[in-house]
């Protein structure tokens, strides 16, 4: 949990860069990134808590505290090594799916319990997205599941040794990165939290400690799902066809979920937002019959294999 | 064509929402009532009054050579184009003619105003769609223009300017404006305009068609993105643009895009028509003028009413004078008025998601509405 803090402030201090970069704001100092989110981080914590006099009181507290806890619980099916992981689940798979729908509900309950308008705006948002790829996001899953035949997230990754799911899959890999982004609300799909439309949506009514553990909570979710796209896509701790072996482990994990959060934040620092009905339009018309087509696609091939 | 009853439901599932600080694209305060269904808004109903100065009633007890004082305190950033009206309708009711060299000037701080201005209004409507990128560079093209104008926030004066433009400064704003790749434009071309995302954020969205921009008072980009070709600096010319080459900037499909469309190239044209001016000024002279409260004339009595084409739109002043110092009735039109106005035509029926684009396609400053 401290460790993930740590990373996530590690993580904030990068995307500053990352962003400045991009931007090219050559002028900004690049040494105080890294002071900026730990002091924002402190400055929240000692601020005072306003809670509507309308909220459910008790789930307005509580449940940042959730959100940041289904957001790091995550790791513990991630293999490091082979055979070195907390918890060495037989269906890691269907965990890492609970996981992400406990999220997204914690997440539409902390809007709710605001009892706000512009929250009650960001929840029905999250909650038409989340309903919409999380389905998506089942049919990837699926659809590794059948080319690794296991739900084992140390044996998908096992599957990977001779060549990354990254290139026979490269279409779904597509459709993951685009779920990857919506169901962390980041940039393009990031209407359940627009400042602009609807003041902070679901963080509208926050401040304080609550508004930073939901703050870090949305980096810890997006560090999970680039461990998750690692894990998945980029033969998790295993060397690229066998590169730098003595590496293999942490140290390549640690390469790959950079480049993804890398990718987070160029998409972030590029592209304006789309509108919730515009995320949910490609997610139904687009997205479930693209990663339902390579499912079937993907079984038949793994059928014609097997005979 | 307007309900303006706010507080009405039709149906239950309505509900109510105020709405208004958000959008980085208005300046000042603003308040929408908005009725919502859903997403869906059913009503808008623009609110005004939060930045009242009583900048017109003050005018009335104001000597004439204080007035843009008054009037630059109406608008942060266009100080300029708001002391240009009064300063031509002040020459017009006095029967001075400045000098060709003045007449130039003038236009060429207008118009870095109106590029200062319609890159603010670009970059906002950006940040507000979630793209920062174009903030940046508005920023540091900004700077240039600021560098510009830096301490001449009372160049314009009645009959004259009042500090001494020099060849080299003029030669500075002339290498800016001729370099032929600005980096803003270059830089929302793709960021922007090519955009997919950016194009369905904003395409087809708050659509208004000539007739009803016309009627709703629309003037500016707003109207010339409509389709309508009315620009003052063309049809009715004022100092030294009457001797310019020049031809408004037009869209026909009236929506927020094709706003934008029009401010962009309109930065275009503004560039062109800073080093068009400055290749044809006339020498170096000491045009300034400094006048004092004694020495002024008072104007005969008579009522006038000139506009000149601010950033946002037309920008009218009407002045009842009595022969005394100070005026007896003055009257500003601001082009924001009547575009907050036409929010209540435009945001009805449309999606929440449309209203933040919508009004930041609009160039809206709280401050111009209320005076």
């Amino acid at each position: 949990m401290i460790l993930n803090l740590i990373f996530a402030l590690l993580f904030i201090a990068v995307a500053i860069w990352i962003i400045a970069y991009a931007e090219s704001k050559i002028d900004s100092p690049k040494e105080a990134a890294f002071f900026k989110a730990p002091l924002d981080l402190v400055k929240l914590i000692f601020k005072r808590t306003i809670i509507p006099s309308a909220a459910s009181k008790k789930l307005f507290l509580m449940l940042p505290a959730a959100v940041i806890t289904f957001a790091v619980a995550l790791y513990a099916v991630i293999p490091i090594k082979d055979n070195i992981v907390i918890a060495d689940l037989n269906i890691g798979v269907i965990y890492t799916l609970a996981l992400l729908f406990l999220l997204g509900y914690s997440l539409i309950l902390t809007g709710w319990s605001s009892s706000s308008r512009y929250a009650l705006l960001g929840t029905f948002r999250l909650a038409g997205q989340l309903l919409i790829y999380i389905i998506v996001f089942g049919f990837i899953l699926l659809s590794l599941v059948l080319s690794a035949s296991s739900f084992n997230i140390g044996d998908i990754v096992e599957a990977q040794n001779k060549v990354w799911f990254l290139f026979p899959h490269f279409p779904l890999f597509i459709v993951f990165l685009m779920c990857m982004l919506v169901l962390t609300n980041r940039m393009p799909g990031d209407s359940p939290f627009a400042a602009s439309e609807i003041g902070g949506g679901i963080n509208a009514e926050y401040s304080g400690a609550p508004l930073a553990l939901l703050l870090i909570s949305q980096y810890a979710a997006m560090l999970s799902m680039s461990t998750l796209a690692t894990v998945l896509f980029m033969g998790g701790w295993q060397p690229l066809f066998g590169l730098w072996p003595s590496l293999s482990g942490l140290p390549w994990l640690l390469i790959k979920l950079f480049l993804c959060v890398i990718f987070f934040i160029w998409v972030k620092a590029a592209l304006p937002r789309y509108r919730y009905d515009q995320v949910m339009k490609i997610g139904y018309k687009y997205l479930v019959p693209a990663s339902g087509l390579w499912f079937i696609l993907t079984a038949i091939t793994i059928f014609i294999i097997k005979e | 064509m307007a309900d303006f009853t706010p507080f009405s439901y039709e149906h239950d599932n309505e509900y109510e929402l105020n709405f208004g600080l958000q959008p980085l694209s208005i300046e000042g305060t603003a308040r929408f009532i908005l009725t919502l269904r859903g997403e869906e808004i059913k009503k808008c109903y623009p609110c005004i009054g939060f930045d009242h100065k009583a900048i017109e009633k003050l005018a009335e007890h104001t000597h004439y050579l204080k007035i843009p004082e008054l009037l630059k305190c109406i608008s942060p950033f266009n100080r300029l184009s708001f002391c240009y009206p009064y300063v031509l309708l002040m020459e017009k009711l006095l029967g001075l003619t400045p000098s060709l060299r003045t007449q130039s000037l003038r236009v060429i701080f207008a118009e870095l105003e109106r590029i200062r201005s319609h890159m603010r209004i670009i970059s906002a409507l950006a940040q507000d769609l979630g793209s920062d990128i174009p903030k940046i560079y508005e920023i540091k093209q900004s700077t240039i223009i600021e560098h510009f104008l830096k301490n001449k926030e009372d160049l314009f004066q009645i009959g004259g300017i009042k500090y001494n433009i020099t060849d080299e400064g003029i030669e500075d704003i002339y290498n800016w404006s001729s370099k032929k790749n600005n980096p803003f434009l270059e830089k929302i071309s793709y960021s922007l305009s090519n955009n997919r995302i950016f194009k369905q954020r904003t395409i087809g969205i708050g659509i208004i068609s000539a007739e009803d921009a016309v009627s709703w008072g629309l003037s500016g980009p707003s109207l010339r993105a409509s389709g309508v070709s009315w620009d003052l600096r063309q049809s009715s010319p004022y100092d030294a643009y009457s001797s310019l080459s020049f031809t408004p900037t037009i869209e026909n499909s009236g929506d927020v895009y094709s706003r934008y469309l029009v401010r962009a190239e309109e930065i275009k044209a503004s560039l062109s028509l800073i080093s068009q001016i400055i290749e044809n000024i006339p020498p170096e002279e000491n045009s300034t003028i400094d006048l004092s409260e004694e020495d002024f004339p008072s104007p005969p009595a008579k009522e006038l009413y000139l506009a000149t084409e601010s950033p946002a739109g037309e920008l009218g002043i009407s002045i009842i004078s009595d022969g005394s110092s100070c005026p007896y009735r003055f009257h500003i039109r601001t082009p924001s008025f009547p575009h907050l106005q036409a929010l209540n035509y435009l945001g009805k029926d449309t999606n929440f998601g449309n209203l933040v684009p919508i009004i930041a396609s609009f160039d809206l400053n709280m401050g111009e509405v209320d005076r």
